[in-house]
């Protein structure tokens, strides 16, 4: 089973990676929270049972993984948000492509941890209904979601501001 | 054309940020553990306190107990307090330490997202609530026994005096007591108030179908 699991993540990393960039972006923990990802994953794999593809589950589970570190961090007693200058995130504003790569993920930084996982799901192609799945919600919703969302991003993109 | 400079500002950004973040067979040796090390450390240290706060529970109760019920000693309130005052703290920190490992570790992983959250929800709840009922009722309970051992203390109610500097401070230790866990309930909001807003509205965007 190990090798199966580890030959189907070899297979899906990017999924992984996309995730932990779209939740812990200049996160210094990034690489322990990819580590409990995976972990997480493992543990649950005996639970997955093909009735979907392997990807959605992979998604719905890295997902949950992803947002319960989030919360369970703001759980612990002293903690607290590090700053932009704690991540080392730089202000810049010039528009090389290497800048589009930080603008876009600091303009996803602003949406919350359930609007971010509906976001990655629609910019990854996915379907309304495996998005639904996914999150839990129906397709209508899923629609006005992402709509609500992407008029945020833009807003977030072009001005800069929330 | 929003949607096409979106997906095409993410499908440029993932390739620029495709960095692996370990070798592929680096996967077997990551699930070889239970957590990761960050978690393991968060984890290990409420363990560590679970621990810590038993043993001086334990030795708290067995010391009373032997002074108490084995030697069958009469010991005024003043004497013994103070190992009283540490036993109620040593089992509330127990029983609290006990519930965030609880939360900590119990995933919903293979739910969908809007379960898992409502299912985090629950547990958080829970466990306030249980941490609220615990200050509660030690502490009110430990109220009521400071006032029967000093008014047996002092020879019964014929005895109290308003002249008396040990009854205010007593008074004050009692009323101290039965407002600490609505102070505990008000600093708790404060804290969780970040989460619970967190929460609330990942509530109200799931379930808002307009």
């Amino acid at each position: 089973m190990k090798e199966e699991f580890v030959g189907l993540i070899n297979k899906h990393d990017g999924i992984l990676q996309k995730i932990c960039n779209i939740y812990f972006y200049h996160n210094p923990y990034k690489e322990d929270y990819y580590q409990e990802i995976l972990i997480r994953l493992w543990k649950a794999y005996p639970k997955f049972r093909n009735e979907s593809a392997f990807s959605t589950w992979l998604y719905r589970v890295s997902l949950n993984s992803a947002i319960d570190i989030i919360r369970k961090e703001s759980l612990q007693p002293h903690h607290s948000e590090l700053s932009r200058v704690e991540y080392n995130i730089p202000e810049s504003e010039s528009n090389t492509e290497s800048d589009l790569k930080d603008k876009l993920f600091q303009a996803i930084n602003h949406l919350s941890d359930i609007e971010k996982a509906i976001i990655l799901l629609h910019l990854e192609e996915h379907s309304y209904a495996e998005i639904g799945e996914i999150i839990g919600i129906s397709e209508g919703n899923v629609g006005v979601r992402i709509s609500r969302i992407k008029h945020q991003l833009i807003k977030i993109l072009e001005n800069g501001k929330h | 054309m929003e949607n096409i400079d979106l997906k095409m500002m993410w499908q440029k950004a993932n390739i620029q940020s495709h960095v692996n973040f370990s070798k592929e067979a680096d996967i077997e040796e990551i699930i070889k553990v239970n957590h990761s090390k960050n978690t393991a450390k968060v984890l290990f240290d409420i363990k560590l306190k679970i621990i810590l706060y038993s043993v001086l529970s334990a030795i708290d109760i067995g010391l009373l107990c032997y002074a108490l019920v084995y030697l069958g000693l009469h010991l005024s309130l003043g004497s013994i307090l103070p190992l009283v005052v540490v036993g109620i703290f040593s089992f509330i920190q127990t029983i609290i330490e006990i519930n965030r490992l609880i939360v900590l570790t119990r995933n919903t992983d293979n739910l969908s997202v809007k379960e898992s959250l409502l299912r985090f929800r629950r547990k958080l709840n829970q466990m306030k609530t249980a941490d609220f009922l615990s200050y509660l009722i030690l502490l009110y309970l430990s109220a009521i026994w400071i006032i029967r051992e000093y008014i047996r203390d002092i020879g019964g109610f014929q005895n109290l005096s308003a002249t008396n500097a040990m009854q205010f401070f007593i008074l004050f230790l009692i009323l101290m007591l039965l407002l600490i866990p609505w102070l505990l309930k008000y600093q708790n909001n404060l804290r969780y108030k970040r989460i619970d807003a967190a929460l609330r509205d990942s509530v109200n965007l799931l379930n808002d179908e307009a």
